[in-house]
């Protein structure tokens, strides 16, 4: 008996062996995430326009507002052609300009847009936007530039922690 | 000597509650355990005495009774998952769901139910074709036979019945070919059609009448025969093995 | 077997019952131990360990619990487990880009997460609480996560209105419109814009050999050897039409077809012979021309390839056809027929009615057909004679087929309806019902949409849709607009939610209905909602310029704003015209609470004007953004002429706040006291300039403005 045992134990397994493997697909291929894919928007960067910075929801809000107010006078290029910067003295930092935005605070850029230069002890030709924009779109403004600056902009964090300035 | 736990068990055995439920007194002689068997409700269906032979798995490979263990699991299950489930139609889906991803335990119940319903198809099959190959049909069993069949139709219903229940795509379509058969019946096709599904097209009331059914009417169905079936087995004579019987026709065991 | 023996098991038996029973215990005992082992569960217990390495632990933990956290809305048919892995979703201390995810806090939106739960906007399987069930494509669920990309797209359900939050979907609706999709599809929220040009008599317009090329590459701006010198795409000016993938015979087949499609002749115009006879002979015919199309601004709505400094780009608008090499094109009659009344070739034309002089008419068309033109552009079109009848037919048969009247009118042909499948749902739409062919894309909604845009018989080899060109970020705007066609909404609280757009209509009556047709000023003007966009919104000009200002920019339109290329086209407007455009400005379109009237000039004195004009240089330095003569800032318009242009009242209450009048305006507002606007008003209506009429010099400023901008 145990001779016959053995191999019909094996045929036995191998029946619902055969069915399982039948039955298991290989799991359909979902959406792989590609560069442009993950970010919910992207900008060229200005100083190497082959590279792309991914941008996220409140940095493409600040694009657009950007892009539509400030860009006039705080960039080279306009949408429209012609810049103002290089009319106005002193000249306008440009948006990705880190090495003099980095240095500046969140608060000090908040305040900078929203009560104007004058305001602050700087050019006069640079208006106050606090009664023209929220301060949530004037946040999302400073988040833009933060991510397109170049050098790149690394957040301020508390002494001792992985963030705190070398 | 008796421990202390035997002494206080027979002490128990003694009391006038336990005489009113248990009746029959230790089982120790022939009578009392004969009693234990013809006297219970659940276990009267089977016979008091069994061959040995037939007590051996090669005899009938225990086909019917794992049949039998696997309807009541799937019993069980079933209604375990009843209390998550309602027949309606956005909610049938959206349960489904619910008991894969929120119920505790709720996929390895939806699963236990669904393949102890494949399973027991496929028992049931095997169990038949065996009992076709060992002749259990002829006389006089020919009529457990016929029960058997219906068994078989049973089994067969409630599968195609509780297929419908997750409402899916599967499902769906399942039952709207199913159906679409049956309205190919000569005459009568599309009245049919009409009484299966609770109107003209596979929807809230087709769930509702397939869960009525799968629910409620084929289990009872399912347990009537069953019933029938295992009274018929233990009234002509047991399970499979025939007597061996000498020249003279006295039987041997 | 005797009595006593009975009921007793034997050792085997016992050791069988006792081996199952272990197996059966461990058997069942794995669902509880996978429950207990949960996925969510896991997060949930990494997000508490998070939570103690905060400062603001106590916070974050207020109400956690070891349970699932669902976002219920059965009316909106949200049922979102979403924020049991993504515990921290609402806690704006985790908002930082340092926090790990899932525990991110979700960026500020304008909806309130708990109203609208997540996978309205994100969708994906709400009620699923394992993370691949939840995001992915999986065996049961094939409404995976929408790539960020593209999540404007589930704006667009609701939202059937352009919103400012949202200008990929706005892009996108504007190019499937512009390129007029729905012509074939079927599509929600997209305007149906004006199709091609009726074909009915283009027999008189072009000659056989053109619509050749045309069918074979629609773009005029090609060499001889069919290569692009510009791409006009890049630029931003893709023909409309795009490449249908057709054969020479039936490309044959179609020009003879057209060639003969002649309904209506046109009516041929004699120039004065005088003018002919005293022009022909002139040298500077040519370039006096050219001077001419200049000064009309024919660019300002046409595209033209312009080659300076050795590098050639496209200038000008997109509302009319590329003009580069048009004297190839259409011949000389029909096209002074058309200058002169463009009307009665094409009823429903964008085009205005300029008034000519026979001397400008003959100039312009004579550089238009010498100048605009590439003799070499048909060398590599085969000789087509007249057509024969059989490729006529085939040509007519061919032109219902390929679908050429879903876009082009033409008598006798009927009009097509759902050429293409209704794209309505397409959003919604699961990956196995979509057909990939033999393509090796992923198998998902997204990158099919993406595919078929690109390359549309890459997923169906037997695809009528033509190929169209793209660049990386219109496709994407392209594919956010199909993906936000959702069709109707599941349920009825859904169906209150949507925000329809509302349609403007601006009916004119009057003697201005014929000027403004005739002119077409809302090609580029906007009036209360209804018009183009490529000129300022008129719907308040009446508050804010004087009426004799307009009536005189009407006929001659002055520079306003110096950083913009382009300008009004000069109409050669009549007096009577532009006394009637002026007089309905001034009256009708005027802002409810600016009336021009208000505010009594003769209040200002000099000494206002001098306090005004030290605010202006000195304190508020507007001259950063404003030119006052030849100094100053190019993002506002010029205020040489404010005192003759702006009226009193309009000054003041821009002043006071820019965004009520116009609220995308550019000007920030400022916390001028009512004293400072005063004085500021003063100074400017003393800025008063007379209006010359364009001279060469001024031509010439205009160019060179135009030269440093490049687009």
């Amino acid at each position: 008996m145990r001779k016959k045992l053995i191999p019909a134990i094996l045929l036995v397994s191998s029946v619902p062996a055969i069915l399982f493997s039948a039955g298991c697909k290989k799991e359909p291929p979902g959406n792989s995430a590609t560069a442009t894919f993950g970010a919910y928007d992207t900008e060229p960067d200005w100083n190497d326009t082959s590279k792309l910075i991914k941008l996220g929801y409140a940095e493409s809000q600040g694009k657009h507002i950007f892009y539509t107010y400030c860009v006039w006078c705080h960039a080279d290029a306009t949408p429209a052609g012609p810049s103002n910067r290089s009319n106005l003295t002193p000249m306008p930092p440009l948006l990705n300009d880190g090495d003099k935005l980095n240095g500046e605070s969140d608060e000090y850029l908040q305040n900078m847009i929203t009560l104007g230069g004058g305001a602050l002890g700087k050019s006069e030709m640079m208006p106050p936007y606090g009664k023209t924009l929220t301060p949530e779109e004037i946040k999302s403004v400073i988040a833009f530039a933060r991510a397109i600056a170049q050098p790149p902009y690394q957040k301020p964090g508390r002494p001792g922690s992985a963030y705190a300035p070398k | 000597m008796p421990t202390p736990f035997n002494a206080a068990l027979e002490d128990l055995r003694t009391t006038r509650v336990w005489k009113s439920i248990f009746r029959r007194g230790p089982a120790n002689s022939n009578r009392t355990r004969s009693i234990a068997v013809f006297g219970n409700l659940f276990l009267h269906w089977l016979p008091v005495k069994v061959r040995e032979k037939s007590l051996r798995v090669r005899a009938a490979y225990y086909l019917g009774s794992l049949s039998f263990l696997l309807f009541i699991m799937l019993v069980v299950t079933g209604v375990l998952l009843m209390f998550y489930y309602h027949p309606a139609v956005p909610n049938a889906y959206r349960d489904m769901k619910d008991l894969q991803f929120v119920v505790s335990n709720g996929v390895f119940l939806r699963n236990m139910h669904r393949l102890g319903a494949h399973l027991m198809v496929l028992l049931v099959f095997w169990h038949m074709f065996h009992v076709f190959y060992r002749g259990g049909y002829k006389p006089p069993h020919e009529f457990n036979w016929v029960i058997g069949v219906l068994l078989l139709l049973v089994t067969l219903f409630l599968s195609y019945t509780g297929y419908l229940l997750p409402w899916d795509q599967l499902a769906f379509w399942a039952v709207t070919v199913g159906t679409n058969i049956i309205s190919a019946m000569p005459v009568i096709g599309r009245k049919v059609r009409f009484v299966a599904l609770g109107g003209n097209i596979v929807g809230e009331n087709a769930l509702l009448r397939f869960y009525v059914l799968h629910v409620v009417i084929l289990p009872l169905l399912a347990f009537l025969f069953i019933g029938v079936h295992f009274w018929r087995v233990q009234k002509d004579g047991g399970l499979t093995v025939r007597p061996t019987r000498d020249e003279d026709g006295t039987n041997k065991d | 077997m005797p009595a006593e023996d009975m009921g007793k098991l034997s050792d085997k038996l016992r050791l069988t019952f006792a081996v199952s029973t272990v197996v059966c215990v461990l058997v069942l005992a794995i669902s509880p131990v996978k429950d207990f082992r949960a996925e969510w569960k896991h997060y949930k217990r990494a997000y508490v360990k998070f939570a103690q390495g905060r400062s603001d632990t106590k916070r974050l933990l207020g109400d956690y619990t070891m349970e699932i956290d669902q976002i219920w809305l059965p009316t909106m048919n949200v049922t979102d487990r979403c924020m049991t892995c993504h515990q921290g979703i609402a806690q704006p201390s985790l908002a930082d880009s340092s926090v790990p995810q899932p525990f991110r806090a979700h960026p500020s939106i304008p909806h309130n997460i708990r109203e609208w739960g997540c996978t309205i906007c994100h969708r994906g399987q709400g009620p699923a609480t394992e993370v691949a069930e939840a995001h992915k494509t999986t065996l049961a669920w094939e409404q995976p996560l929408l790539p960020a990309r593209f999540l404007q797209a589930s704006c667009g359900s609701c939202h059937q209105a352009d919103i400012k939050e949202a200008p990929q979907l706005a892009r996108g609706r504007e190019l499937l419109s512009y390129l007029n999709c729905q012509g074939c599809h079927r599509l929600n929220t997209v305007d149906r814009s004006r199709l091609g040009p009726d074909l009915s008599s283009v027999g008189y317009k072009v000659s056989r050999e053109w619509i050749y090329k045309w069918l074979k590459e629609p773009r005029t701006v090609l060499d001889k050897d069919g290569n692009t010198t510009v791409n006009g795409y890049e630029n931003g000016d893709e023909s409309r039409m795009p490449k249908f993938r057709l054969k020479e015979e039936e490309i044959r087949a179609l020009s003879g077809f057209l060639s003969v499609q002649k309904a209506k002749p046109i009516e041929v115009y004699k120039i004065n012979p005088a003018v002919v006879s005293a022009w022909s002979k002139n040298p500077e015919l040519l370039s006096q021309g050219e001077l001419r199309f200049r000064q009309m601004m024919c660019t300002t709505c046409h595209p033209l390839a312009v080659t300076r400094a050795g590098e050639t780009k496209l200038i000008g608008g997109n509302i009319g056809p590329e003009l580069t090499k048009i004297g190839s094109k259409v011949n000389k009659a029909w096209l002074i027929a058309w200058l002169r009344d463009p009307k009665s070739y094409l009823p429903n034309t964008s085009m205005p009615q300029y008034r000519w002089s026979d001397e400008d008419l003959y100039k312009v068309s004579e550089y238009v057909t010498s100048k605009l033109s590439d003799s070499d552009l048909f060398s590599n079109v085969p000789q087509l004679g007249a057509p024969t009848e059989e490729e006529i037919q085939t040509g007519k048969r061919l032109f219902t087929d390929k679908g050429c009247s879903s876009c082009h009118v033409l008598n006798g042909a009927p009009t097509q309806k759902d050429f293409g499948p209704d794209l309505t749902a397409l959003g919604r739409k699961n990956a196995s019902e979509l057909e990939f062919s033999k393509s090796k894309i992923e198998r998902n909604l997204v990158s099919y949409i993406q595919a078929k845009l690109q390359d549309p018989v890459s997923v169906n080899p037997a695809a009528r849709m033509p190929q169209y060109s793209w660049n990386q970020e219109d496709l994407d705007a392209v594919t956010t607009a199909l993906l936000s066609q959702t069709g109707p909404p599941p349920t009825s609280a859904l169906q209150h939610l949507v925000i329809p757009k509302k349609e403007t209509a601006f009916q004119v009556v009057g003697a201005f209905a014929q000027v403004f047709e005739r002119y077409k000023c809302y090609a580029c003007h906007r009036f209360n909602g209804y018009g183009g966009t490529l000129a300022p919104d008129l719907s308040y000009e009446g508050s804010r310029a004087q009426k004799k200002w307009i009536a005189e920019f009407l006929k001659n339109p002055q520079t306003i704003r110096p950083a913009l290329i382009l300008r009004m086209p000069q109409f050669n407007m009549s007096d009577k015209d532009a006394q009637v455009a002026a007089e309905y400005l001034s009256l009708v379109l005027q802002k409810p609470d600016v009336d021009p009237e208000s505010v009594d000039v003769r209040q200002f004195t000099p000494a206002m004007a001098a306090k005004g004009k030290q605010l202006y240089e000195v304190k508020y330095e507007c001259q950063s953004c404003h030119t006052i003569g030849a100094t100053g800032g190019y993002v506002g318009p010029n205020l040489n002429n404010a005192g003759n242009w702006l009226t009193p009242a309009w000054i003041e209450a821009w002043l006071r706040n820019p965004q009520a009048l116009l609220p995308d305006t550019l000007e920030p507002r400022r916390n001028f006291t009512e004293e400072e606007i005063r004085a500021l008003t003063a100074y400017l209506l003393t800025l008063r300039t007379g209006i010359k009429t364009q001279s060469v010099k001024s031509a010439g400023n205009l160019h060179s403005l135009a030269q440093g901008a490049g687009r």
